[in-house]
């Protein structure tokens, strides 16, 4: 049997794509605000699939102005689905049945399927769907699509309408001159056009519907023998003929929603959408509640104490790296030991108590010998003392090397002589010493209230110094590090499982070192942000899914508009958030081309997915006490576009009047976990799939240009200076050298942006590694150390340039695709290179002017661009054909 | 009367929307037509929501202007 | 290198052709990470993968 195919077509936001996922199975995103679906979706019904969903863009009528609605109405009417199930929206009655009633001209079997009806029941309002049916003169059923309730029953309707094939009584919808002009020309089409489709024909005859009449194709001297009629109506009604159609249907409309339905009597004068929308959209406040909402995101994704910072470094150090140990139980050595009982905390106190003892010890001990013998003598005894000791090694086992000392006692009676004085532990976040903390009653009341001791006569809260000398220092160097695994439980990182995994399959260093430092340790780098974007990505999805978006839309319109943008213009920033090629691509809903073109442009400047992370990162290493260096990065990409939008449209090649803005507001409603759950889940799926098949091939083959000369021959970790990346980005390392990071690493990790920009935060991880730190962030932030005087400035300027510059590959394809003319591919490149440049040279060159760090060519220079982006906005702007706008004029 | 000077929360019916472009059009298809019931809901700074055919509806002033009420 | 190394590299080249071949088969997997399908035409957001008719 032949496959049935039932339309599925609607008004946006009357809840049909959760319809369509329902009856279908599948996986499509809904969006709340007028989204872009221009394609049409298809799908199999569950369960009988033989039967073909199509899902129809959402539109609010067949007229030929957008191209959804022509997608949709050509495919109505020349594919011709077995049956149409027509959702439509129960709290927005009016307006829905308009397209129903063109729908219905259309002669197809039809489904009226009125949503929301759990909305509808919460206003305290009741739609007598038997009435409407027979007005319609098609079958209407009461469906939830959001709780699934009735949507199995619509499609069983639509499916029996399709085999009956006979459509039922056709609504009157127009009437006195109007009907009688239709009558006449549905007469005259007579032959020319398929029975069924002819009122529908008739319509847009009398529309004078040019593209509809083309798609039917309608005899050009039939409409010239209808266009009498059609002026004598138009000058009856005193109005044009489309007009006079669309004030007659909702004329018809109004009546049948009169009988149709009865709205609650405590209908409250102002809903509380309307209440919210007061505040989000006030002219003042507007703004600063969706900043203040981007602070709030970026808080709990960033911000030091915050649950994503928390559980990233879990995942970095922990689950991903070395291990962890399981939470809420007690870690106490379970050994026997100097440790023994001691919690792991304590014990790596202690630890660091003696460590400090020894070594503090030991550099006394050298300034010492040094006082005694002459400057250096330490030294040269040493390398004397080793070189004997290597000459008589030997080997216990095979295998074995000679390790020089790297400290020896060479003058016992000297150092018997040596006392190490105020030793202390150096904290690791201040760099001051460790505090005192005594056992006394008061004072560990105090500090089990988390408040601070002040000095009780016993001492603590005070430095905690202490002297050691020879004796001390013997008992000192027995302690060794706390090994965390005899601690409590104790749960190995998939890092560490696999380096020893290795180390038992008898693998040499360098495979060890490609596996666990290369492959995983870049994988690794990536994923260990996935609490961060899953945060990101959950607070985006509430906002989507609750309606607020659209407002955003309508708050940045008022601002675009001054300057000649419409706020439509805005949306794909809105989807930017997600990723930037539907971005890109969400600009197709704007006419203008001009503006389009703009809007394509501008519209990958909003940190996307892959750019949160490497704003987390930069956050996580370098500005962790200042969380609100994430949201502005946020704002400042909004800045660019709201500025760059500015500047544009003051040249000739943008220069135009803002197109008109007209949006439906959906009300506000709570999003379902389900809903929000489900959205989060699949983009975070698809990040860390992104991860296996793009971050993984590509850090492999980094190690390997990492860890090779241009001979093919492999180096040792010291030399890699030699290698192949080194090479490749010293070559370029001078364009990155005013925005002070000017070196082959920092160049190597821009470049590799560009596959993803997420793979800047694994390259630096991978050309790190040669740095001193424990950790990868540590040897990160010892990688900027190295770059200049300027760590942070650098830090800040690495992150704005990667930001801001042209997106990953596959967005710069789509930017080029949706362009049409490559001209216009290279000047969206030239754009947003210039900007990103820009604006990391400007922080930078002048962030070093203010550190101190003097004026250079380069500070020149940044000023001067900046003072010439300065004229390029606030410049007079043109008209269209490039005249001089006047300050008063328009 | 443009419905842009009406203050808010107050209701009128539409008594035609000047001009004949695609911008007026569109609006007649969101439910401006002559005769329907709109509601000024918000008025903030050169944009208005309008309450029209149970829903709202964002424009920006210069068609506000052009819808006489 | 020994036999462990050689079957260790090996597995991991594999992957990477695995992973290479499959970017070339479905197209980059889009960052929206809503799908992975698309041959850079992202299915993410409602912006499907359609030819625009200009």
């Amino acid at each position: 049997m032949a496959n049935i195919k039932i339309a599925l077509a609607g008004n946006p936001n009357c809840g049909k794509t959760t319809l369509f996922n329902d009856l279908t199975g599948s996986d499509q995103y809904v969006g709340n605000w007028p989204g872009v679906t221009v394609e049409k979706k298809d799908g199999r019904l569950k369960g009988a699939h033989d039967v073909v969903i199509q899902d129809l863009p959402g539109i609010y009528s067949l007229s030929p102005y957008s191209l959804e609605e022509v997608v949709a109405r050509n495919y109505l009417v020349n594919e011709k689905p077995d049956a149409i199930l027509n959702i439509v929206d129960g709290s927005n009655l009016e307006r829905n049945l308009y397209l129903t009633t063109q729908l219905l001209e259309l002669g197809l079997p039809m489904v009226v399927a009125v949503n929301m009806m759990d909305v509808v029941k919460r206003n305290g309002d009741k739609i007598d769907a038997t009435r409407l049916s027979k007005s319609l003169g098609c079958p209407v059923v009461e469906i939830s699509a959001l709780k699934g309730e009735g949507t199995r029953e619509a499609a069983e309707l639509a499916l029996a309408e399709a085999k009956k094939g006979v459509k039922g009584e056709r609504p009157h919808v127009f009437t006195g001159s109007v009907e009688h002009a239709l009558a006449h020309i549905e007469e005259s089409l007579h032959g020319k056009v398929e029975n069924a489709t002819s009122r529908w024909a008739a319509i847009k005859v009398f529309e004078r519907d040019k593209k509809a009449i083309e798609t039917l194709g309608v005899p050009a001297d039939i409409i010239s023998h209808v266009e009498d009629h059609i002026t004598d109506c138009e000058k009856e009604m005193d109005d044009d003929a489309e007009s006079i159609i669309t004030t007659q249907r909702y004329n018809y409309i109004q009546g049948i929603v009169g009988t149709v339905l009865t709205r609650s009597s405590r209908r409250a004068s102002t809903s509380l959408s309307d209440k919210i929308d007061k505040f989000v959209t006030h002219r003042i406040l507007a703004l600063p509640i969706f900043i203040l909402s981007l602070c709030v995101m970026w808080w709990l994704a960033v911000a030091e104490k915050g649950p994503g910072t928390i559980l990233t470094d879990w995942a970095n150090d922990g689950f991903l790296g070395d291990g962890w140990h399981l939470p809420f139980t007690t870690h106490a050595c379970k050994v026997d030991g100097k440790y023994k009982d001691m919690e792991f905390e304590d014990a790596q106190g202690e630890f660091a108590k003696q460590d400090a003892s020894k070594s503090k010890w030991e550099e006394t001990y050298k300034e010492s010998y040094n006082a005694k013998n002459g400057e250096g003598s330490y030294d040269k005894a040493l390398e004397a003392f080793n070189e004997k000791a290597k000459a008589e090694f030997k080997p216990e086992k095979e295998g074995d090397e000679f390790e020089a000392s790297e400290f020896e006692v060479l003058d016992e009676a000297l150092a018997k002589t040596v006392v190490a004085k105020d030793v202390f532990v150096e904290d690791e976040e201040t760099g001051e010493p460790v505090a005192k903390e005594c056992d006394c009653e008061k004072c560990s009341k105090k500090r089990e209230a988390g408040e601070e001791c002040d000095g009780c006569g016993c001492g603590c809260g005070e430095p905690d110094k202490w002297d050691v000398d020879y004796a001390a220092y013997q008992k000192a160097k027995e302690w060794e590090e706390p090994d965390p695994s005899q601690f409590g439980v104790w749960v190995p990182g998939i890092g560490a499982l696999l380096g020893d995994g290795l180390d038992k399959l008898g693998v040499g260093e360098t495979v060890k070192s490609l596996v666990v430092d290369g492959a995983w340790g870049g994988v690794a780098t990536v994923l260990g942000f996935v609490p961060v974007i899953t945060i990101v990505f959950l607070f985006l999805a509430f906002l989507e899914d609750c309606g607020y978006m659209a407002r955003v839309a309508f708050i940045m319109d008022r601002i675009f508009r001054k300057f000649g943008l419409s706020g439509k213009s805005f949306i794909p920033m809105i989807v930017g958030k997600g990723c930037g090629v539907p971005a890109v691509m969400a600009a197709r809903t704007i006419e203008s081309e001009r503006d389009r073109r703009m809007t394509i442009i501008l519209s990958t400047f909003i940190p996307c997915g892959a750019k949160t992370v490497i704003i987390a990162m930069f956050a996580a290493i370098f500005f962790r006490e200042m969380w609100y260096v994430a949201p502005l990065m946020d704002v400042i990409g909004i800045a660019i576009i709201v500025l760059g939008g500015i500047a544009l449209k003051k040249s000739r090649f943008f220069a135009g009047e803002a197109a008109p803005f007209v949006m439906e507001l959906p009300a506000y409603h709570m999003p379902t976990f389900g809903g929000i759950f489900h959205h989060t889940w699949n983009r975070v799926k698809g990040y860390m799939l992104k991860a296996g098949v793009i971050i993984f091939p590509a850090c492999v083959f980094l190690w390997f240009i990492m860890h090779f000369d241009w001979h093919f021959n492999l180096l040792a970790d010291e030399a890699i200076e030699q290698s192949m990346l080194h090479d490749m980005g010293s070559w370029i390392a001078w364009f990155f050298a005013p925005l002070g990071f000017g070196s082959w690493q920092g160049a190597a990790a821009s470049v590799s942006a560009e596959i993803a920009k997420e793979q800047a935060t694994a390259t630096l991880g991978l050309v790190a590694a040669n740095m001193d730190g424990a950790s990868t962030a540590a040897q990160i932030s010892n990688l900027f150390a190295s770059f200049g005087d300027f760590p942070k400035l650098a830090a800040m300027s690495f992150m704005l340039f990667n930001l801001f510059v042209p997106p990953c590959m596959v967005a710069i394809a789509t930017t080029f695709r949706e362009m049409g003319a490559a001209k216009w591919g290279w000047f969206a490149i030239a754009f947003q290179l210039f900007v990103g440049y820009a604006l990391a040279l400007s922080v930078y060159q002048i962030g070093v002017l203010i550190a101190g760090g003097g004026f250079g060519v380069w500070t020149a220079v940044a000023i001067l661009v900046d003072l010439w982006v300065l004229w390029t906005i606030f410049r007079p702007a043109r008209k269209a054909n490039g005249e001089l706008k006047l300050e008063n004029g328009k | 009367m443009p419905i842009a000077l009406m203050s808010i929360g107050s209701r009128h019916r539409v008594k035609a929307v000047k001009g004949n472009d695609v911008a007026r059009k569109r609006l007649a298809t969101m439910g401006f037509v002559e005769g329907a019931e709109v509601t000024v809901i918000a008025h903030s700074a050169g944009n208005y929501i309008l309450g029209v055919c149970d829903s709202r509806v964002a424009v920006d002033e210069a068609l506000a202007m052009r819808i006489l009420v | 290198m020994n036999v462990a190394s050689v079957i260790v590299v090996g597995v991991l080249l594999a992957l990477v052709g695995l992973a290479v071949w499959r970017n070339i088969r479905k197209g980059a997997p889009c960052a929206c990470g809503s799908c992975g399908a698309c041959k850079g035409d992202c299915h993410c957001q409602g912006g499907e993968s359609t030819s625009r008719e200009r």
